[in-house]
């Protein structure tokens, strides 16, 4: 066993509005920079669509991840031969029209437009040529189902649908949409960091934050490549590719990611995890169908002795074992097994788990009366509007089971809840439902606690990073002690 | 004139070379045998160039010096008596002669004074080789086989018939007609010498053995009888490099087969 921590993710998109505050939130800590104006660390994505870049769920098209070669994985489109081939020309590389050319507008035409017959318009400027420009993309250029046939219908996971199912999925009794807010997974086997030549990027052994060197960097770009989640992004005024760094600087002095922290619909959980990283080969590479179990096998109990005694022998601080026992992360995921990781089928064991979505159901004509509503307000999984398959193929490897337990928890829980508080539902058929899911109604209260009505520190368990420990296993820090306080940053120019 | 600038790159770095070395008490009579002898004797009759008993008579002192230092130049430059000269004797080059003033000067007064005859002894004609001799010659020519003492191969530097790849070297004379231009006994004296300008550094220490001399005089000949041209590869080269790069581009359109051509989505943000 070797027991490492992780600070990992929930995302819970039944909470979700898709307001894009995290996004903003992001961008105006980290990438309002030039050459980082098209880079969406945090991006929210309306499902069905193509999302951002366009079609990144197509790895036909960007060959990221890893696939399974015999017994092992090898990396898609890049790796130690593919790489060297590649390596002066990435021929997989989205290019600025995958993502969208970043613009802002010329506000000073406002005030010194001479006086006419119309108001005056700010142009369209592109931030990448700093001439005017026609805008016909942006990074959520599909949201809220605009566009629909152009985007909606070009998602990449309607491929496992058949024709008619797909047809269905638009019709107007079924139309449905639902928010997936995205940052970089900080992945346990990330195929960015096996694809860098140049071995720039290095998951940080105290929290599992992955992270590239910009003095390390130099531009080959096969991690834009090989993240299949198309989560690194290449800064052309520098010259050197970034990521989401979860904050770490926040993260380091006890606060939430930007993002987490501004999130309007408080659907974001952070929290350590302990896993054992002996398995992560194993897993990484074992049959499709048992990914998600086994991911899950491998977060560990932090209150099972032998895990606490074997981290502790890893240097892993009581203080974050202590953090990793109420961490929400370890509930959601592996508890209450409610929140699964997005495409796992890439190889890449993702550290940020989605709850799914519970969509409306579908609706119906009654003579002339169109309605939502039958006589239950919440009815069956089946009833949904969105298909099982299609949200299994984003969530749970196309195992429709899994997606189906989570759903009817959630449901079972909503029903157990409204037959306390509301009282319009009888609560025989409410310990029915919780029963069938094999809930207690302690863990339902609790779902439901930390669903609904958590404050900030039950949401964020933000672990004590120790950067004191970690610095000194880098740097002599006694050698700098006193030279702190007034001084000269450089030294003084003589002549 | 990029020949000239070449050969002139060439002289001044080889001026260079032997300017380090330790100047040697200089002979004249030596200096004739090694430098002259091939082309030319004195009162022997026209051997490939002309007769020099009595050329000081002929020409002023000047024009010799001149001349000998670099009888190319003079000829371009159109002194008349040169031109005639190279004329006469079937515009064959007489190579430049890396002497100073006073050597020539030296050198003509060894003439003037009758020369000693240095015997050169007799060479076996080419006309007696057997085939083998001539597959030796060509082995050696072509740098199949080394010479004994290490010398590089002629192909290097020469070319010859249409034997080697795309025409071999470039960087000297071509030989295909070097029999019918020096006589059997001047072929085997240039090889046993090997005077000219560039070879004489090449070849100091590196000299031929007797065997090598006539077997490449053999393979010099057959080459010189069956009067085979050397195809001209430098128009060539344009075609090459224009198919190379052709070939290239397929090569490379094949091996990335695979690459993305088209954005996903188009520059009017429609989605492929």
């Amino acid at each position: 066993m070797d027991i490492r921590s992780q600070v990992s993710m929930v995302f819970h998109l039944d909470k979700c509005i898709g307001c894009h505050t995290c996004s903003i939130a992001c961008k105006n800590v980290w990438t309002d920079r030039k050459g980082a104006e098209y880079m969406w660390w945090n991006n929210v994505e309306t499902k069905p669509g193509t999302g951002y870049p366009a079609k990144w769920e197509n790895q036909e098209e960007y060959r990221g991840g890893w696939e399974k070669k015999g017994k092992g994985i090898e990396l898609k489109g890049a790796g130690r031969y593919r790489g060297l081939k590649n390596i002066f020309h990435n021929p997989s590389l989205p290019v600025l029209d995958d993502y969208y050319e970043p613009w802002t507008y010329r506000y000073e035409d406002l005030f010194n437009a001479p006086e006419g017959e119309d108001q005056p318009t700010a142009r369209t400027i592109s931030l990448v040529t700093g001439e005017p420009m026609e805008v016909n993309a942006g990074p959520n250029w599909d949201d809220d189902l605009s566009g629909s046939p152009e985007y909606a219908r070009k998602d990449p996971n309607l491929d496992v649908l058949n024709e008619t199912q797909r047809e269905a999925m638009f019709q107007v009794e079924r139309l449905m949409m639902f928010y997936l807010p995205r940052i970089c997974n900080h992945c346990l086997n990330p195929s960015c960091v096996a694809s860098c030549p140049s071995g720039a990027i290095y998951k940080r052994g105290e929290d599992g934050v992955v992270l590239i060197n910009q003095d390390k960097c130099r531009a080959w770009r096969m991690c834009v490549t090989a993240c299949p989640y198309k989560k690194t992004y290449y800064n052309w005024n520098t010259g050197k590719s970034e990521k989401c760094v979860l904050c770490y600087p926040r993260l380091e002095t006890g606060q939430a990611p930007a993002c987490m922290h501004s999130c309007v619909g408080r659907i974001r959980y952070l929290g350590v995890t302990l896993y054992d990283a002996d398995l992560i080969q194993e897993v990484a590479s074992c049959d499709e169908e048992d990914i998600i179990n086994k991911q899950r096998e491998m977060i560990l109990d932090p209150f099972d002795p032998k895990v606490i005694e074997a981290a502790r022998a890893n240097g892993i601080h009581d203080s974050v074992i202590e953090s990793a026992q109420r961490s929400p992360v370890y509930k959601f995921v592996k508890q209450w097994k409610m929140a699964l990781p997005l495409h796992a089928e890439y190889r890449t064991l993702p550290m940020l788990f989605y709850v799914p979505p519970l969509l409306p159901v579908m609706g119906s004509l009654t003579g002339d009366t169109y309605q939502h509503a039958m006589e239950q307000f919440f009815l069956g999984v089946e009833e949904m509007r969105v298909p099982i398959k299609y949200l299994a193929s984003l969530f749970s490897v196309g195992n429709e089971g899994v997606i189906r337990d989570v759903l009817k928890k959630m449901m079972a829980i909503r029903f157990y809840r409204r037959a306390v508080s509301a009282k319009d539902f009888s609560m025989d058929e409410a310990y029915k439902m919780l029963k069938e899911v094999a809930l207690d109604e302690e863990s339902a209260n609790a779902i439901y606690r930390l669903t609904s009505i958590a404050p900030f520190d039950e949401r964020f368990v933000i672990p004590p990073m120790h950067r004191e420990e970690a610095i000194e296993l880098l740097r002599a820090t006694e050698t700098t002690k006193g030279d702190a306080g007034f001084g000269h940053r450089e030294a003084p120019e003589r002549i | 004139m990029k020949r000239t600038r070449k050969f002139m790159l060439c002289l001044m770095i080889m001026s260079f070379l032997v300017s380090l070395q330790v100047k040697a008490a200089f002979n004249a009579s030596q200096t004739f045998d090694k430098k002259c002898s091939s082309c030319h004797s004195i009162g022997g009759g026209v051997v490939k160039g002309p007769d020099l008993k009595g050329v000081s008579d002929r020409r002023s002192e000047e024009w010799l010096v001149r001349f000998i230092q670099s009888a190319d130049s003079m000829i371009q430059s159109g002194d008349p008596e040169a031109v005639k000269l190279y004329n006469e004797y079937d515009q064959k080059d007489m190579p430049d002669q890396r002497l100073s003033d006073s050597e020539v000067k030296a050198i003509l007064e060894f003439i003037a004074g009758g020369g000693e005859q240095v015997d050169v002894g007799e060479f076996k004609s080419a006309t007696k080789a057997s085939p083998e001799d001539i597959l030796k010659g060509r082995s050696l020519f072509l740098g199949e086989v080394s010479f004994a003492k290490g010398g590089p191969a002629c192909l290097s530097c020469h070319s010859v018939g249409n034997y080697g790849f795309l025409g071999g070297g470039t960087l000297a004379k071509n030989l295909t007609h070097i029999y019918s231009d020096y006589n059997d006994k001047g072929l085997s004296v240039a090889l046993s010498k090997l005077a000219f300008p560039v070879m004489e550094e090449v070849y100091a220490d590196k000299s031929l053995t007797d065997d090598e001399n006539f077997q490449i005089k053999a393979f010099l000949y057959s080459v010189d009888k069956e009067g085979v041209e050397p195809f001209n590869f430098q128009k060539k080269f344009v075609f090459l490099g224009v198919g190379g790069v052709v070939v290239l581009l397929g090569v490379i359109d094949l091996v990335w087969r695979k690459r993305r051509k088209k954005s996903v989505r188009n520059t009017h943000g429609g989605i492929r």
